[in-house]
């Protein structure tokens, strides 16, 4: 792998401390698998790929929770109130707005559509102290209005899902590179070397599949681990009982092969990882089983993310949530959640109510629940939520009473981590098909979470066949949006 | 490039200029001031049109076309005499100091010289999207070179660019210990001050080594015992022609090309779906390795098989050749780009992967980087990459076509036709008939289920040909943008070697352009500097693990240099002379002393395999399989799908366990 502006540690000071645990003899001291784990763990403490690194200067926040809602929820039915969009309802394209969106690249956003308008099946109510306008399919996430930060006027370069969401994830409409995710652990490691630093859940995953979170050309270490919420959260984790007692012996005997073998081959990167994740995976026997116990909270944090509703898949969503607070709690700097629950996302071409409807109930409550139970422990401030989706729905019928994609102009939220709380910025047109005032790209957003993060995001660089990637990208055209900064 | 389809000569006319083109003049005189005219233009397009062309117009002035030039700009027309003097030869010659053209890098004297001239003769001009470029030479012989004025002369010493040499032998250097030419190669690299060549492996291990390196799989016991049994000095020799000969040989590189040509069995976009037909790729490439096809011949199928064969296939050669165009396929294929009216940038994006994908894959060139701008370092321009992807320009899906016999297909059709005429009938009478569900329609439409089931269904393949339209043009596309076209470029290989454009050969059949055969021959060419280097390194790794050159897929500044150059080049050439044969230079790899070292144990021995290796995951699990005796021998089926895979997408398994 070629030199990166910011250095791998190398193998010589996992040399040093291998040398003096492997001569330990862990399994001999005769303590219990855990204590043993927690005795080590001590000793094992060094310089790795994850270590925690300073930021480039002081960090707004230092954990990011991604809630990525698959297939493009619609901006017009639920945060982007257009009362003009319910008056045309039946009625074509006003021409000064269709005449503006087809001269600019995305003209093909009408492909497809019926050319009227369909208002939006959902009431508008206003909340919060600014009034915020938001619709009756997001009843939770309006109680925690004032603690959100709207973005408005977000635009993607593709209108369809896989290279839209490749460009969300990772910066480029083709996959191949790598994802947010793996970038910030790239840049400041992880506080937890007990857990992954980057954390995937779901069940399934984003359309376009792992080019999405995948680490793509940095180092395998920052690939992410996907948990499990249901039972334990990583199938296999714990040794069948009659290995138990000798496992550490083995691992240590496999890490010393390993050592051998690294340190005649020099630097790679592949070995690193691997040599790195069987200590993790060892450490994760208590870690992430602990990590995992979501039937121990309280009943009421339970019952205020939707865990004790008997809809399947709030539980379901209701669970990520909680796991999600609880990896940040223990310092995981990156969870990445995905709501699909099967394959269909919130990709409404027909039937926008038989869609929308149940995946905002699905999704409404524990998202507003985890804003506020990060807020009640202090971790709001320092965790970064991010809500947002590859593209947005077009004001435009498509289909019986469906919605096309809409990549001209959509809107996310993200909450605490140095946002401003209450926050509006940006905006579509009358109609809420295009961005008017202040189009945000997504390099613009990486600009300004990894800025959130204290990251130069024009310095955090990795150099692959001669070209310095960055996930801004190599223009240097992104900006990070100071105004909703803290 | 000299098919000039449409070369326009256009003489100018201005007040006080004459026009000098005349009936009167020879044809050799008209052609000597084409060629100074094209030479002049191309400079022009150099040095000028990006500060006075369609991106930036200083001073209002535009030099890309006729008309601009024509108009001029602030300063009046370029080349009406005024005071003496004409206002382009003034600006580039230093005799006005506040009008110095262009402003950082002056033109040299016989570039000067050049406009002078052309505009003497009446500055005629051709339209650039013809070959300005026939006109101009490499970039070490001719300063007009494209290449060579973008670069200011450098770049023009990477190793690759260099013609492969003949290499003498070298002197042995450890007489006793050298088995082959080979091995004087690699000894002739090595500073016997340092040391000496490290042991011999023993024959157990050794057995072991070649049974993986050459067949993917552990050597059986018999065979083991066979070998070390074998008391003439040839033994391992002869096991060696064996492993060659094995079925699993094929298989085991398959997966080496497989990776090199980025094949998969799913579409690797969206939805990811299934390639039901991918595997008959597949087994073309074992074939291929199988049966030591020629490197040239491999290159030429993959790339333009479909060329090579006048209707539908009439031999199992002819089906093999369509069925190698699933190299052009294997790239991530976007089927929903169309529903959202995106189809352009697929396109593109499948262009760019043909374009990228086969300069890495056969030349070890880095292409990709020129697709929104010139190589960083390499001497390749943003023009380069589009005329290489103006070989793939006219290629459409030709999965419809199918890859059954002549006869087949014919009486396929034969069979088919009256069912569907017959349905297209009763179609027509089902509309006639509006009510949904009059009985009479019902039947109908029942009927023609049933007759639709009977038609027979052709054998499907991923395949590649070319559209009707065989005149495409391609664009470069500012910033790599699709939506940003500017220039139309033709097909042509690098322009540092040649920068005029590709003739394009005729194929022998007449629904397909030539153009990818006409790359697929230059690829394929012993002239071409990249090749048989590229093949024999990949070669080299496949068995040392490391490659002469490490950085297998880039050729370039940016990739490692050659650790033994002289090898590289006698290995290049052992293998063209040797009809392009892969297991001829695989089998003076392995019969090689220098293969049979050890890993070394200490720092004073020498040996190219500088470590242990680990098996890759299919050695591994296949190893695991053949020695419970679990290993499948079966060919001709589709792959594996692993059930697995869908229940743990993101590679949590679940074989045994608590949970």
């Amino acid at each position: 792998m070629a030199p990166s502006s910011r250095t791998i540690p190398t193998h010589p000071s996992r040399r040093h401390w291998l040398g003096s645990i492997g001569a330990m003899g862990a399994a001999s001291l005769g303590l219990d698998r855990i204590a043993i784990a927690d005795l080590l763990d001590r000793d094992r403490r060094r310089e790795s790929a994850m270590t925690a690194k300073a930021p480039d200067f002081p960090a707004r926040c230092q954990s990011v929770i991604f809630l990525f809602m698959v297939g493009g929820p619609s901006q017009v039915d639920s945060f982007d109130y257009k009362p003009l969009l319910q008056e045309l309802d039946g009625k074509p394209v006003p021409e000064s707005i269709r005449k503006a969106v087809s001269e600019t690249k995305h003209a093909n956003v009408f492909h497809g559509c019926h050319d009227k308008l369909m208002a939006s099946p959902y009431r508008f109510s206003r909340h919060g102290q600014q009034g915020m306008w938001i619709s009756e399919l997001f009843p939770h996430t309006a109680n925690v209005v004032d603690d959100l930060c709207f973005l408005h006027s977000v635009q993607a370069d593709s209108n369809n899902h896989a290279p839209a969401s490749y460009q969300l994830h990772t910066g480029d409409i083709r996959s191949g590179k790598a994802s947010l995710g793996s970038w910030v652990t790239y840049g400041l490691g992880s506080v937890n070397e007990d857990l992954p630093g980057y954390v995937t859940l779901f069940d399934a995953g984003p359309l376009g599949g792992a080019a999405n979170y995948t680490n793509g050309f940095l180092p395998p270490s920052y690939q992410p681990v996907r948990l499990r919420t249901q039972g334990p959260p990583v199938f296999d984790l714990l040794p069948p009982t009659h290995w138990e007692s000798s496992q550490r012996a083995s691992i240590d005997l496999i890490q010393k092969w390993n050592e051998e073998h690294a340190s005649r081959i020099g630097p790679y990167g592949e070995l690193e990882a691997r040599i790195a994740s069987y200590e993790l995976a060892y450490r994760m026997q208590s870690s992430a089983m602990d990590v995992g116990k979501l039937d121990d909270e309280p009943s009421y944090i339970q019952s205020e993310y939707g865990i004790d509703q008997s809809d399947k898949r709030l539980q379901s969503f209701a669970r990520k949530c909680l796991m999600a607070r609880r990896l940040v709690e223990r310092g995981v700097r990156f969870v990445q959640v995905y709501d699909m629950p099967d394959k269909d996302g919130w990709d409404a071409h027909a039937k926008l109510t038989d869609n929308h409807t149940p995946r905002a109930r699905w999704t409404d409550q524990p998202s507003a629940a985890l804003i506020r139970d990060l807020k009640r422990r202090g971790l709001l401030d320092q965790t970064l939520v991010i809500w947002a989706s590859e593209f947005g729905r077009t004001p435009m019928m498509q289909g019986d009473r469906g919605r096309q994609h809409n990549a001209a102009g959509f809107t996310i939220w993200m909450a605490g981590g140095g946002m401003r709380p209450g926050m509006r910025y940006g905006s579509t047109d009358e109609i809420g098909l295009m961005a008017n005032e202040h189009p945000i790209s997504f390099r613009d957003l990486h600009a300004t979470i990894l800025t959130a993060l204290g990251i130069e995001y024009e310095k955090l660089s990795f150099t692959v066949s001669g070209r310095q990637e960055r996930i801004t990208g190599v223009a240097g055209t992104a900006r990070p949006i100071r105004e909703i900064l803290l | 490039m000299t098919r000039w389809l449409c070369m326009v000569a256009v003489a100018w006319s201005w007040v006080g200029f004459p026009i000098l083109l005349g009936a009167q003049e020879s044809a050799p005189e008209v052609e000597a001031k084409q060629h100074i005219a094209k030479r002049a233009i191309r400079l022009v397009q150099a040095k000028c049109v990006s500060c006075h062309g369609p991106e930036k117009q200083e001073g209002n002035l535009r030099l890309d076309t006729v008309e601009h030039l024509k108009q001029g700009g602030d300063r009046g027309s370029l080349l009406e005499h005024r005071d003496g003097n004409i206002l382009l030869l003034r600006s580039i010659d230093g005799s006005d100091p506040d009008l110095q053209m262009p402003p950082k890098n002056p033109l040299s004297p016989s570039e000067i010289q050049l406009l002078r001239q052309w505009v003497a003769e009446g500055a005629l001009w051709f339209d650039t999207k013809e070959s300005v470029n026939s006109a101009t030479g490499n970039a070490w012989e001719d300063e007009l070179n494209p290449v060579r004025q973008r670069f200011h002369g450098e770049r023009l010493d990477l190793w690759s660019l260099k013609p492969i040499e003949r290499q003498s032998l070298p002197e042995p250097r450890f007489p006793s210990w050298e088995r082959s030419s080979l091995d004087r190669f690699a000894s002739a690299d090595w500073n016997p001050q340092q040391g000496a060549p490290s042991q011999d492996l023993e024959m157990r291990p050794l057995i072991r080594r070649l049974s993986f390196d050459l067949r993917g799989l552990p050597p059986s016991p018999e065979e083991v015992d066979e070998v070390l049994e074998d008391p003439s000095p040839d033994a391992i020799d002869r096991y060696i022609d064996r492993l060659l000969a094995s079925p699993h040989y094929g298989r085991h590189f398959a997966r080496m090309w497989l990776d090199v040509v980025r094949y998969s069995d799913s579409n690797g976009f969206d939805w990811d779906e299934y390639r039901k037909d991918a595997w008959r790729f597949r087994d073309y490439v074992i074939d291929a390795w199988n049966h030591d096809k020629s490197f040239q011949n491999f290159i030429v199928e993959q790339l333009a098989g479909d060329e090579l064969v006048n209707g539908a296939p009439a031999t199992d050669e002819e089906v093999a050749r369509w069925i190698a165009t699933g190299y052009l396929r294997l790239g991530p294929q976007d089927n929903a780009a169309p529903l959202f009216n995106e189809q352009d940038r697929a396109r593109a994006e499948l262009l760019a992967d043909l374009t990228e994908t086969t300069a890495s894959a056969f030349l070890g060139m880095t292409l990709s980087c020129c697709r929104c701008h010139d190589h960083k370092s390499d001497p390749l321009t943003q023009e380069d990459h589009y005329r290489f992807r103006a070989f793939f320009a006219c290629v459409e899906y030709g999965d419809k076509l199918g890859i059954d016999l002549r006869d087949v297909q014919e009486s396929l059709e034969k069979h088919n036709q009256p069912i569907e005429k017959e349905i297209e009938e009763l179609k027509k009478q089902v509309e006639s008939i509006k009510d949904k569900k009059d009985s009479k329609r019902v039947e109908l439409q029942k009927t023609i289920d049933r007759r639709k089931k009977e038609l027979k269904a052709i054998t499907p393949a991923l395949l590649m040909t070319d559209g009707q339209d065989h005149t495409l043009e391609t664009a470069v596309f500012f910033q790599g943008d699709h939506r940003s076209p500017r220039q139309t470029v033709q097909p042509g290989f690098f322009s540092v070697l040649t920068p005029e454009n590709s003739q394009v050969i005729k194929p022998i059949n007449p629904k397909t352009s030539g153009r990818r055969l006409s790359l697929a021959q230059w690829i394929a060419s012993p002239e071409n500097r990249w090749t048989s280097r590229v093949i024999v390194n990949r070669l080299w790794q496949a068995q040392f693990g490391d490659g002469l050159v490490s950085s297998e897929n880039d050729f370039g500044y940016t990739g490692n240099l050659p650790s033994n150059p002289a090898m590289l080049d006698w290995l290049a050439m052992q293998f063209m002379e040797h009809d392009w044969s892969l297991k001829h230079v695989q089998r003076s790899l392995v019969t090689s002393r220098v293969y049979r070292q050890q890993v070394p144990r200490q720092s004073n021995e020498y040996a190219l395999r500088k470590s242990i290796r680990r098996l890759s995951a299919e050695q591994l699990r296949d190893a695991t399989l053949a020695c419970s005796g679990l290993l499948q021998d079966r060919r001709g089926v589709a792959s594996h799908l692993a059930q697995t895979a869908r229940r743990y997408p993101s590679g949590q398994s679940r074989v045994s366990g608590r949970q």
